[in-house]
């Protein structure tokens, strides 16, 4: 790779990351198809380490790779003093990623399985207006280092996200549910029609709940109210910098023993499995929270190098739980997250709420105080628990809490995992959330 | 390039053709704490091609512009095969095709700024809000800027090229208790502007050091229902949210139930309430002279004396709906198609004086500055950076973690007061929608008074 050794000749050390993918989004709204796209992206980008600082640059024009290595020697001159090294090679097994079956479909196969989506929800209910999103997606990632790290690997993924919509006079009433997978044989809609379905039936009815403070059941698709806080008080720079409240409490148990949480890009049956991180570093799976104790942070090769750590794997140049963006730096991000299930079902769990809220989606997710913990969310898609049953659908109410004070305990967890966006979790019941309608 | 665009349309065999292509020069720089964690100048090229065949859109987006006619073909091949299976046919309103070059003249062109000149700024404003306090435990200094250049055209013999500059500037301080209470704060700018926008911010970074110290006594506010005072920046947070993305016709054009919902005329707010989107206001970074469909800027009032007066629209929402474009059609990037979006929107002035306003307030919540909002077209919520309690018209003690939330049959309608301080306030991040994110847009307001508004809490 020429680039690599351009950059070599200029700095002490380098690292390209390349990227090509190639997608196929198709939109319908309103039941109606509305568009097909082909996304193609390649992209480059270049870290160099020299005289011990870090630049970075990217781009997407490979015909003059010479302003790349200018850019970045240039950001290096300024850039911050670093005390890793880029990764040397590592010998890990690699997991399976990619899928030729999934390569293989195609514009009108996707179509197809939109239409059957709206087909399936309008039998169910003629009034229903659906917007579905699916996307076939292709990429190959190849990092190489002056180290002598090369690896590379191709993804698949097939993602497919539908979005309800329920309108009477003065009441609009939206639901979304969204699925991924790696592989072909994975691709089965009909729990995300079944869970659309369930949820749908449960909203017929409207209800209330007064002020105060109640048992709530979140969702494995509400439980990223509580889980945002914890991937941001993990996040290993926040530890360094003082800015988690996790920080100086590891190997302490500051969760209900029953409270365990895994992260990794190899985590079995994972719909967006990786091998390895952005930095070239193995994704492994490690135990975050084990019964309770915070076992590890999340570290990228930057967080690891200043708090004396060894880099777990999650040094991904995205958002939370994102798709990789070569624009982006590395940041201590996770990969694929897990948490592990109860022993009760989420019937089981309701049938022993007298009083309380079944929480499913929010309005204004991170909109807040993020990193003490702090939640206070509209939640628009969310269903009162009377006397050890759902009573209908709740509007216009507010919940609020501490995910720290909540997650001590107790904490009550379903039997029945739902990987979701990246997260395989069960339903999770805390107690003594604040509920506020008016 | 012009030719290269013109041979490479004449190609295609759908019913309608653009393409676009965009250059973008970038500089991100960030420090978190001592750390400079991020620092990254590039630039980036790419286009779309965007074609009609049979009722049908086909789009493809690309990195390397080597061969135009090969992705105008690859679109029309897409188009071609979903067109079997498309209901209703897509029709674009007729507007006047344009043949412009919009320039940018910067007074300070970020461009020509030396990197180091923007790191030392940036490291400036950080060791201000570091050394501060020995309660501030942590910070965030983040600057952007983009310099994009946009050439459109398309087979009605529309050719634009447009440049778009962009610059933003947030900062954040973490303040820590030695029993561990984490308060943030942030502030931040943007501007369609030049680098003379993030120079001289001393006085913002002492401002959001000083609040998050000040967070740290705060309490947290108590669930209720309450008058809610709103300055201007969260206000126009709150209109964004509240009824900006409701008049986005791409909701409802193929939705009959939510047009029934949304009937012209329709009473919203009381008499004194004027909403408006207006594509340019110098400076703003909502300003799209043209759309990503050609279309020129528009002031459109959404709100009029409280009555629904007006969507806004892309050529296909408005050639369904019988109304006319009025340049909303924006794309956050080449990567994406134009979407119906906002721009520049804001409350209008109403009458009363800020003490007018705070001395009607028996008991309420002034609440200041603003974390973001979201909307699920009926109910949406907005988050304030923090709020004072009123008590008989006297502003008292902060309070933190307030985040609202309204209805959009009610709560505009619950509007009292309307003040006479219009601000319109570009800030960092932008507006998220389909996938597109972030789209620069500004808001703004006079401070206004809201009763009977929910607030979450503990």
């Amino acid at each position: 790779m020429k680039l690599l050794e351009r950059s070599t000749n200029r700095a002490d050390s380098a690292e390209v990351f390349r990227i090509s993918s190639k997608s196929i989004p198709v939109k319908f709204t309103s039941g109606e198809l509305e568009s097909v796209k082909s996304y193609d992206t390649t992209g480059v980008a270049l870290r160099l380490i020299k005289e011990g600082k870090l630049g970075f640059s990217t781009t997407t024009y490979m015909n003059d790779l010479d302003e790349i290595v200018d850019k970045a020697i240039e950001a290096s001159t300024i850039g911050e003093k670093v005390s890793f090294q880029f990764p040397t090679p590592n010998k890990t097994a690699t997991t399976t990623t990619f899928d030729p079956e999934v390569e293989k479909v195609k514009a009108d196969e996707l179509i197809g399985l939109g239409q059957g989506v709206i087909k399936d929800l309008h039998n169910y209910d003629q009034a229903l207006s659906v917007d579905v999103s699916l996307k076939r997606s292709i990429s190959n990632i190849e990092i190489r280092n002056s180290n002598g790290l090369h690896r590379e690997e191709r993804r698949s993924g097939i993602s497919i996200s539908v979005e309800v919509q329920q309108i009477d006079s003065n009441d609009i009433f939206s639901l979304n549910e969204s699925v991924r997978f790696q592989t072909r044989d994975q691709l089965d809609l009909s729990t995300l029609l079944n869970r659309t379905k369930k949820k749908l039936k449960w909203a017929r009815e409207k209800t209330n709940l007064e002020n105060g403070n109640y048992p709530v059941i979140f969702t494995p698709k509400g439980l990223v109210v509580l889980l945002l806080p914890l991937i941001v008080g993990f996040d290993g720079m926040n530890v360094f910098q003082g800015a988690s409240p996790l920080g100086g409490k590891l190997d302490q148990k500051i969760f209900a023993e029953n409270f365990s949480l895994r992260d990794g890009g190899v985590i079995a049956d994972s719909p967006s499995k990786r091998s390895f991180d952005d930095e070239g570093i193995p994704a492994d799976s490690k135990q975050l929270i084990a019964n309770g104790v915070i076992n590890t942070f999340l570290h990228d090769l930057r967080s690891a190098s200043l708090l004396k750590a060894r880099p777990t794997g999650n040094g991904i140049k995205g958002g939370l739980i994102g798709d990789s963006d070569f624009r982006n730096m590395p940041n201590a991000n996770p990969t694929s997250m897990a948490i592990n299930p109860g022993h009760k079902t989420l019937g089981k769990i309701i049938a022993n709420v007298d009083k309380g809220l079944l929480v499913d989606q929010v309005l204004g997710l991170g909109q807040g105080n993020v990193l003490s913990g702090e939640f206070s969310n509209n939640v628009n898609v969310a269903y009162k628990i009377d006397k050890g049953a759902i009573a209908g659908r709740v509007k216009n109410t507010m919940i609020a809490g501490n995910v720290y004070d909540l997650l001590q305990g107790p904490v009550t967890l379903s039997q029945e995992p739902l990987w979701v966006n990246g997260i395989k979790t069960p339903a999770v019941g805390v107690d003594g959330v604040s509920v506020i309608q008016k | 390039m012009k030719e290269e665009l013109k041979k490479a349309l004449s190609v295609s065999k759908g019913d309608f053709t653009e393409i676009r292509l965009e250059k973008e020069f970038r500089t991100n720089i960030i420090y978190e704490k001592d750390n400079l964690t991020s620092l990254d100048s590039s630039v980036e090229f790419g286009g779309i091609v965007r074609t009609l065949v049979e009722n049908s859109w086909g789009i493809a987006t690309f990195n390397s512009v080597d061969d135009l006619k090969s992705k105008v073909n690859q679109a029309y091949q897409i188009g071609k095969a979903s067109a079997t299976f498309k209901g209703e046919p897509v029709r674009l309103a007729d507007v006047n095709t344009y043949q412009t070059k919009i320039y940018q003249n910067l007074k300070e062109d970020f461009r020509a700024v030396p990197l180091e000149k923007k790191r030392k700024i940036l490291e400036d404003y950080n060791t201000i809000i570091l050394d501060f306090d020995d309660e501030i435990e942590s910070s965030k200094v983040a600057y952007s800027d983009s310099y994009r250049e946009l050439t459109f055209v398309n087979s009605e013999g529309a050719y634009i090229e447009q440049e778009i500059p962009d610059i933003t500037l947030a900062l954040v301080a973490v303040a820590r208790s030695t029993d561990s209470n984490i308060q943030v704060y942030h502030d931040s700018i943007g501007e369609s502007a030049g680098f003379e926008e993030v120079v001289d911010r001393q006085t913002m970074a002492e401002h959001v050091a000083a609040k998050a110290i000040e967070l740290l006594n705060a309490k947290p506010v108590d669930g209720g229902s309450y008058s809610v005072l709103l300055n201007p920046k969260l206000a126009g947070v709150f209109i964004h949210e509240a009824f900006g993305h409701l008049c986005e016709a791409d909701h409802f054009y193929k939705n009959t139930r939510l047009q029934e919902v949304m009937k012209l005329g329709k009473k919203f707010g009381p008499e004194e309430l004027n909403v408006v989107d207006d594509g340019y206001i110098e400076g703003r970074r909502g300003n799209t002279k043209f759309d990503d469909e050609g279309v020129p800027r528009q002031k459109t009032y959404l709100i009029k004396n409280g009555k629904l007066n007006s969507f806004l629209h892309s050529r296909e929402t408005a050639a369904k709906m019988n109304q006319r474009p009025t340049g909303n059609g924006r794309a956050v990037s080449y990567r994406h198609e134009p979407i119906v979006r906002m721009t520049n929107t804001y409350i209008e002035n109403g009458e009363a004086s800020w003490e007018e306003l705070l001395s009607s307030i028996e008991k309420g919540i002034y609440a200041q500055d603003a974390y973001g909002g979201q909307t699920q077209l009926e109910q949406f919520t907005f988050s304030a950076g923090y709020g004072q309690l009123i008590n008989d018209g006297q502003v008292g003690p902060m309070v933190r973690d307030v985040v609202l939330t309204g209805n959009i049959f009610k709560t505009l309608n619950n509007i009292r007061a309307i003040g006479n301080d219009l601000k319109i306030i570009g800030s960092a991040g932008g507006c998220g929608k389909g996938g597109q994110f972030p789209l620069p847009v500004t808001d703004g307001s006079p401070h206004i008074i809201i009763d009977n508004l929910t607030v979450g809490g503990r």
